[in-house]
């Protein structure tokens, strides 16, 4: 899958980039609007990272003339600015999605991965990690075709979990994303939600598994086959 | 005010004291006029004696209207002028006050409070500007820090010195993250642009969520709660979350050891009610008045080593502020101290249903 990343920071854009690549998408970078306005309608490009402050031309006037020559490309919005008008604006204009600084490059991959299946019609509501599904409607989890029971707060960690597999994700970085940001960064709450969650999978061998990554957070993966 | 008052009632008493003895001045000078002469001018002085006595209350009913007239035109302008400033607070300075008419002393009163009222105006706003201009030039270097370290974190070795460090900064950089924030939406707040994107929001599954996680965090606390199922309110999930979360958290944070939480979600008047009680030492009046204020922390918060920056609960106050709600104490003795949040309700389900997201 090949992406175009318009971003005029260049700290910012090389990390997003080495970050993308890592997931196994190409990347080419621009860190102008003028010429970033004249990349996007290059044919090729599966979808558009667009940073709304830009020296030359915006993003929005780029993300506007884009879908006045109707190209219907996929455009995932960033900016520093977080004001609800602003993202509302990008949103009526036609951008697929809007995420606002500072945010976790996992964070950027799932909403890509979420357009991409949007766009290639799949099933919206249902996600898969091994043998693990979860319905994201009926709030369902199933493991082996067998119904999990879970708490609210159980499955929207699970959720946040799934949508990033393989990824190292930090305590602080689940407690922020699952809870937000009311609770003091020195609970242990993550902690014990995770054991919780992992006594709920644990009964099957196969299948997915949540490792411990010691001193740093913890990680979604398949379990290893213990023969 | 009452000055003005006092004066114009001093001009009237001198007033009178003039037409009185000025009338028997006048009489006198003529009685001895008459005695002099011994004129038939007698007939006529007291003819004009008679007339005199009639006319002095008459022109001491019609001095005191004036004069009372004269007042009130007089404090008018002031009325107004007070009515209006009663009216400028922080979250509109931008209102004036309107020209008097004539140039007088008051027109330059009046300009002189518009002069205040700009130079104030224009403070504020660059005292705001610069909060929420500093807040977002702050976000860039976060977010590349925080990439970095993100992306330095996947490739660790567990357990590897290195590794605690990168921890370490990532979490020092969400704090940082965090506090970016409140302050944000506290400059927000200030300007009156706090925005808000309000949608339907079930507030008792996010009251029953925080007591789950309370009931993890603080296994140590008995934790009652009584929740009405599916109280649907207007709210910024995010925020409201936020003010959620902040008054279990301090619930738990300010608790004593094997002490009790008491929660309470209930609907009146159509506005929703939800109280958080704890154990705990009870916060003293002079303090709940300032409990809502910026980086207050009750003293002896510092030296317990109990965490946090001061800016919970004023952050929550403006928070339930901008929802047209109210955040208050409504109870602080020995053995509980409540916390009441108000805001108003647009549905609930009257009977208690079976709760769907049983705490466990």
């Amino acid at each position: 899958m090949k992406i175009l990343l318009i971003e005029d920071d260049i700290k910012i854009s090389s990390f997003i980039e080495k970050g993308l690549k890592e997931h196994g998408f190409i990347v080419d970078c621009c860190d102008d609007g003028n010429q970033g306005y004249l990349m996007v309608f290059e044919p090729g490009y599966d979808l558009i990272i667009l940073d709304i402050m830009l020296p030359g031309k915006d993003g929005l006037s780029i993300l506007r003339s884009l879908r006045e020559n109707k190209h219907t490309v996929p455009v995932i919005l960033l900016t520093a600015r977080s004001t609800v008008n602003e993202r509302i604006e990008g949103l009526n204009m036609g951008a697929d999605d809007y995420l606002c600084k500072p945010f976790y490059i996992g964070e950027l991959i799932a909403r890509i991965t979420a357009i991409t299946r949007r766009a290639s019609g799949s099933a919206l509501n249902l996600l898969n990690f091994e043998n693990l599904t979860m319905n994201l409607v009926t709030r369902e989890v199933k493991l082996n075709n067998s119904m999990i029971d879970l708490t609210n707060r159980e499955f929207n960690l699970l959720e946040f979990l799934m949508r990033q597999p393989g990824r190292v994700l930090t305590r602080t970085q689940i407690l922020e994303q699952v809870w937000g940001y009311g609770f003091d960064p020195l609970t242990n709450i993550v902690d014990v939600y995770i054991r919780r969650l992992r006594n709920k999978l644990n009964n099957s061998p196969k299948g997915p598994e949540i490792m411990t990554v010691r001193g740093v957070g913890y990680r979604l993966k398949k379990k290893k086959d213990e023969n | 005010m009452f000055r003005l008052k006092t004066s114009v009632i001093t001009v009237m008493i001198a007033g009178f004291i003039l037409i009185f003895f000025g009338g028997y001045l006048l009489l006198i000078i003529h009685i001895i006029i008459m005695d002099v002469f011994n004129t038939s001018i007698l007939d006529y002085l007291l003819e004009y004696k008679k007339t005199l006595l009639l006319s002095i209350p008459i022109a001491l009913l019609s001095l005191a209207i004036g004069g009372w007239l004269i007042a009130l035109r007089l404090l008018k302008p002031i009325n107004v002028i007070c009515q209006i400033a009663e009216n400028i607070t922080v979250r509109d300075l931008s209102q004036r006050i309107p020209g008097v008419d004539s140039e007088n002393e008051l027109s330059r009163l009046v300009q002189v409070i518009n002069n205040m009222l700009d130079r104030l105006e224009k403070s504020f706003n660059q005292a705001s500007r610069f909060t929420a201009d500093a807040a977002h030039e702050l976000q860039t270097p976060l977010t590349i820090l925080q990439g970095v370290l993100d992306n330095a974190i996947q490739q660790a070795i567990q357990d590897d010195q290195e590794t605690q460090l990168l921890v370490t900064l990532s979490e020092e950089v969400q704090r940082l993250k965090a506090i970016v924030r409140k302050l944000l939406i506290l400059a927000q707040a200030d300007a009156g642009q706090l925005n808000l994107r309000l949608e339907h929001v079930n507030l008792s599954e996010l009251v029953t969520l925080t007591i789950e996680d309370a009931q993890v965090m603080a296994p140590y606390l008995r934790v009652h709660h009584e929740i009405m199922p599916n109280v649907m309110v207007m709210a910024d999930i995010d925020l409201f979350n936020l003010v959620i979360q902040n008054l279990a958290t301090n619930a738990i944070k300010y608790n004593i050891e094997n002490g009790l939480i008491d929660c309470k979600l209930t609907v009146e008047n159509s506005c929703a009610l939800f109280s958080i009680s704890n154990t705990g030492i009870p916060i003293l009046n002079k303090d709940q008045k300032n409990i809502f204020n910026r980086f207050f922390r009750v003293s002896g918060s510092h030296s317990k080593r109990i965490h946090g920056a001061g800016l919970g609960l004023s952050l929550a106050h403006e928070i339930v502020f901008a929802h047209q709600g109210d955040l208050m104490i409504s109870e602080s003795s020995d053995e509980l101290t409540t916390f009441l949040l108000k805001v108003p309700c647009i549905s609930y389900a009257k009977e208690r249903s079976e709760n769907k997201f049983p705490i466990k």
